[in-house]
């Protein structure tokens, strides 16, 4: 083979590029990979999962999937049921059917919104059995749930998650997102601004804490002066409010600290105007 | 192949590594051969019959490759080649659609005592998506959801095929089923969404029998499986707390009552065996995988490479029957596992064992095998011919790599001189570099006539910048071993690599036949049946491809003699298995070329006899000997001619002996993978290889392992494609 010439060694020989990995990445999450994607014409090929922690988030994804396929099966099997009743000459089988047809499905999703719900309360007891379950499901798979991981989550890395990230101590671990409210405190109505909460991460100590923080979310692209102010708090069933005053703004990320009185940050909130 | 074809991927269409340099190539491929392929080439004779060089069947696993083959036969369309162009671009197939076809039969053979055969098949669930395809979120594999619905399937098919085998087949395998009906049809009766109870009480109570035959194994199994599964876990976790005395005697007592249930179960019920083989298998899998703490170790499944897959597997508690099954076994057969060709020296590396098939059940697309309509060597190589050679891909036949010479030391080594020998074709051959196929677009079956010999320098840095070894590792090792090991920094690693990489011998045959299966006793569809023992371990009914050699003979072009075939052939059957080293080491030695491959392709027919002889009734019921020994070797006087007539012998077949060089078969032996050296690897500065002896990420010897090499190679010299674009290549 001949090869236009990119030399490090001489200037007419060609010398191979240091490679960037030397073998396969055989950690666990290879056993996974995300799904390719067509934008505009243009293919982006799937990657392998290649940390735990997005494969778990993977995973949990996956659940629902298997959740939503279960339903279905047990509608088509609903159904069947009521060809083979017909077929068998039942007249009356056909309203027996559908009622029950109708409270499986209806069963399934209510009961499916109050585990997510449920599930989404910090002091709920169903949120600790989760959480203690997947750190018992952590520790046998080898997922790095333990505080002194936190560090490691923390360097900035690929991840194919578009949600919020979760928070990064022990005993916020299992909780799969944080309810966030956002209120305008813009009494002009047409300078109140579309926000997307991109990032909310929070320490176990801001968790276990019922203060109020004032935050000040500074643009991260541009160099520009503005700030955005706002306040945190947290409400009576445990979620949060971010209280937030637009004007005219630029739109793009903004990213702000959440600081104690002291000055200790306990928390990062990212927004998209 | 696959190198030349990122290589040349036209700049737009690469997904490289971005700091890598967006650079053109031309590349040059020197074959040693008349034809593209090495293991996998295939030629037409004179009567357009297709001479393999073994069974090649594609896996529904294999995404890369496939994806390859998407794009090449893509682009061969856009371009106007297939079927109906001109010489030049003269295809058999016009996409791979056509090209190749799912199979979801699979079968295994058993021998009993007294010479008794038993052969069990059954059909795998088809699957959403194609192979090769964008991995779209409802055909991805290689997710929680499709890992757990296949796991399933996979189980339930299995069960099912086993509970389906009809009674009255004991004793004479491959004997009609009732009511001649086919493995297909009973699997359709199992899926209850078409079978209608009311219609036929008496299957209603058949089939209640047979599941709740299954249902009390299956439960047995279950609890046994949570069981065992729990008290692994318990006395391994080294972080897991204290667990007093009294749970753990209970669990132990627990599953030892649930194994005395099985154990009793079985012994009442013979007919369940099998299935309690299956599942003792998947049980004692699991069981490893969670004791050996594979799932979770850093280096995946190759952390237990050091060590046989069936002494890993008694190791962790499989019964000596089900490691000695035919499932087992037919997963050796399938790939040659065996040291020096020799049955009694098994040798399968464990980790990629269950990595193989992990990817083969869980991970398929569509079906679990693909056959080829054809030829490997017109399905694959032929559109990759002349599509690289539309990328300005040059090729250069019949030049056989010689010596090579390196210099520098430590960290700047460089490959300074290729030396070809060159091979001559005389003008009478008609064979050129440019048009090496015939009028269909196949490769010949025979090698051009030659006329001199001349030797070729080609240097460093003038005629070649970068040079892709991509042979097999015993010509790699005959040309660059010695001088290789001579260097002084990375000499340890290419030696470890040649001293444990082993390969084996194989021999192939296909036999045309003038009756169809049917007639010959088979009464279950086209399949591919393995672990027949020796000779030829493996079976495959090939009569599809009787078509694609009837449409080379239609061919206006076709030579006269071909048009003359005889229409007495009804069906074609493929052998491939072991040839042990100690059938070719006397017969080669001292002796020149030509007469040790005489020698050694008589072996080949003399084991061809034996089976058709003594073990063709297997398969084919209909060819047994009587009880007096009468109509002993009747397959023999059912071959075919040449020319498609009826009065056949063995010389009018198909033999092959791979042995000699490239054409050898890589085995993934226990404790030799972890000294293959990955074409990433930069020992030499302008140099890398491409195989499927490498480190590639599927270490085991397929067309898959060979792609992904090539990829890595291609990504060695320009960084693209990027790694995480070869599917499966981090697989743990």
């Amino acid at each position: 083979m001949t090869a236009q010439a990119d030399s490090q060694a001489g200037p007419a020989r060609f010398s191979r590029p240091r490679p960037k990995l030397e073998g396969p990445n055989r950690g666990f999450g290879g056993y996974y990979r995300s799904s390719d994607h067509k934008v505009a014409g243009k293919v982006f090929r799937g990657v392998p999962l290649q940390t735990a922690e997005d494969t778990a988030v993977a995973a949990v994804r996956m659940g629902y999937r298997v959740i939503d396929a279960q339903i279905d099966r047990a509608l088509d099997m609903a159904r069947r049921l009521r060809g083979a009743a017909t077929r068998a000459g039942v007249k009356d089988s056909n309203d027996v059917l559908d009622q029950a047809e109708r409270m499986l499905s209806r069963g399934g999703l209510l009961a499916l919104e109050w585990l997510e719900t449920a599930a989404n309360r910090p002091e709920n007891p169903l949120m600790r059995l989760l959480a203690a379950e997947y750190r018992l499901l952590g520790s046998v798979l080898g997922f790095p749930i333990d505080s002194d991981k936190t560090s490691e989550k923390e360097t900035p890395k690929k991840s194919t998650d578009t949600q919020p990230s979760k928070p990064t101590s022990t005993a916020a671990t299992a909780a799969p997102s944080w309810r966030v409210r956002i209120h305008h405190t813009q009494p002009e109505v047409e300078k109140r601004r579309a926000i997307a909460i991109t990032k909310f991460e929070m320490t176990g100590a801001a968790v276990r804490r019922s203060a109020a923080y004032d935050v000040r979310f500074h643009p991260t692209s541009a160099a520009s002066g503005a700030l955005l102010k706002g306040l945190l708090r947290r409400e009576a069933n445990a979620g949060w409010v971010l209280e937030i005053l637009t004007e005219d703004e630029p739109s793009g990320r903004w990213r702000a600290a959440v600081c104690t009185a002291q000055g200790d940050q306990v928390g990062i909130i990212e927004i998209r105007l | 192949m696959a190198a030349a074809w990122e290589l040349s991927r036209p700049k737009e269409e690469r997904f490289r590594d971005p700091d890598y340099p967006d650079a053109e190539y031309e590349i040059t491929v020197y074959e040693q051969a008349w034809r593209l392929g090495g293991k996998g080439a295939s030629g037409r004779d004179e009567y357009g019959r297709i001479r393999e060089h073994g069974i090649h069947i594609w896996l529904g696993f294999y995404e890369n490759a496939f994806r390859m083959m998407r794009e090449c036969y893509a682009k061969a369309a856009k371009d106007g080649m297939g079927p109906t162009a001109d010489a030049d671009k003269v295809l058999p197939y016009a996409s791979v659609d056509q090209a190749f076809f799912p199979e979801q039969h699979i079968g295994v053979a058993t021998k009993y005592p007294n010479e008794l055969w038993r052969i069990w098949s059954g059909l795998l669930p088809p699957t959403e998506g194609l192979p090769g395809t964008p991995l779209d979120e409802e055909t991805n594999p290689f997710t929680l959801q499709a890992y757990l619905s296949r796991c399933l399937e996979v189980s339930k098919a299995l069960i099912h095929s086993i509970l389906a085998t009809p009674a009255g087949e004991e004793g004479s395998p491959g004997a009609p089923r009732p009511d001649g009906r086919s493995a297909l049809d009973e699997i359709l009766d199992l899926k209850f969404s078409s079978f209608n109870p009311l219609d036929s009480p008496t299957v209603l109570v058949e089939r209640m029998g047979e599941m709740l035959r299954g249902a009390v194994l299956t439960t047995a199994a279950g609890v046994l499986q949570g069981v065992t599964i729990l008290e692994t876990m318990l006395r391994q976790r080294d972080s897991a707390p204290p667990f007093s005395e009294g749970v753990l005697k209970f669990i132990e007592a627990l599953a030892g009552e649930a194994r005395k249930q099985l154990r009793d179960f079985v012994a009442i019920d013979p007919e369940t065996r099998l299935k309690t083989q299956v599942l003792d298998l998947i049980m004692t899998i699991m069981i490893g995988l969670v004791q050996d703490r594979v799932l979770t170790d850093p280096r995946g499944l190759d952390v237990i490479n050091h060590i046989d897959c069936k002494r890993w597997l008694l190791k962790h508690g499989a019964v000596v029957e089900s490691v000695e099954s035919a499932f087992v076994t037919g997963l050796y057969d399938l790939a040659f596992c065996y040291h020096r060709g020799d049955r009694k020296q098994p040798a399968l590396a464990a980790g990629q064992a269950i990595r193989g098939a992990l990817r083969m059940f869980f991970s398929y697309r569509g079906s679990i095998f693909w056959r080829m309509r054809g030829g490997m060597g017109e399905t694959v190589f032929s559109p990759l011919y002349r599509v690289l050679r539309s990328r300005n891909v040059t090729f250069k036949f019949l030049h056989t790599l010689k010596d090579v010479t390196f210099s520098g030391k430590g960290h700047d080594v460089r490959v300074e001189t290729l030396t070809f020998s060159v091979k001559e074709p005389s003008p009478q051959a008609k064979f050129t570099d440019d048009r090496p196929l015939d009028h269909f677009g196949c490769w010949r079956h025979l090698p051009p006539e030659t006329t001199a010999e001349t030797d070729t320098v080609l240097f460093d840095g003038k005629q070649f910048d970068a040079v892709v070894f991509a042979m097999g590792i015993d010509d790699f090792r005959r040309v660059c071993g010695k001088n290789l090991e001579k260097l002084e920094k990375p000499n340890t690693l290419w030696k470890r690599m040649f001293e444990t990489t082993e390969t084996v011998a194989t021999q192939g045959a296909q036999v045309w036949m003038t009756h169809d299966i049917n007639q010959l006793g088979w009464k279950r569809g086209s399949v591919l049946v393995s672990a027949l023992e020796g000779p030829f371990e493996t079976w495959a009914d090939m009569t599809h491809t009787l078509a694609a050699e009837h449409a080379w003979r239609a061919h206006p072009e076709a030579p006269e003699a071909a048009k003359r075939y005889g229409p007495d052939v009804k069906s074609v059957a493929y052998f491939c298995g072991l040839l042990p080293e100690s059938e070719i080491t006397h017969k080669v030695r001292k002796v020149d070329r030509d007469r040790g491959d005489n020698r050694v392709h008589a072996s080949v027919t003399r084991n061809l006899r034996k089976l058709l002889v003594e073990r063709a009734h297997v398969f084919w019921p209909a060819v047994a000997p009587r009880a007096d020994g009468r109509h002993r070797g009747r397959a023999l006087k059912l071959l075919a001619t040449d020319n498609g007539r009826k009065g056949g012998t063995l010389d009018h077949q198909h033999r092959q002996a791979s042995f000699r060089g490239s054409d050898r078969y890589t085995l993934a032996v226990p404790g030799s993978l972890q000294y293959r050296i990955s074409p990433l690897k930069r020992l030499v500065m302008n140099m890398t290889i491409a195989g499927d002896w490498t480190e590639c990420g599927f270490n085991e010897g397929c067309i898959e392992a060979a792609v992904m090499s090539g990829m890595l190679a291609a990504n060695a010299i320009s960084g693209s494609p990027n790694t995480n674009d070869i599917i499966g290549y981090h697989h743990p």
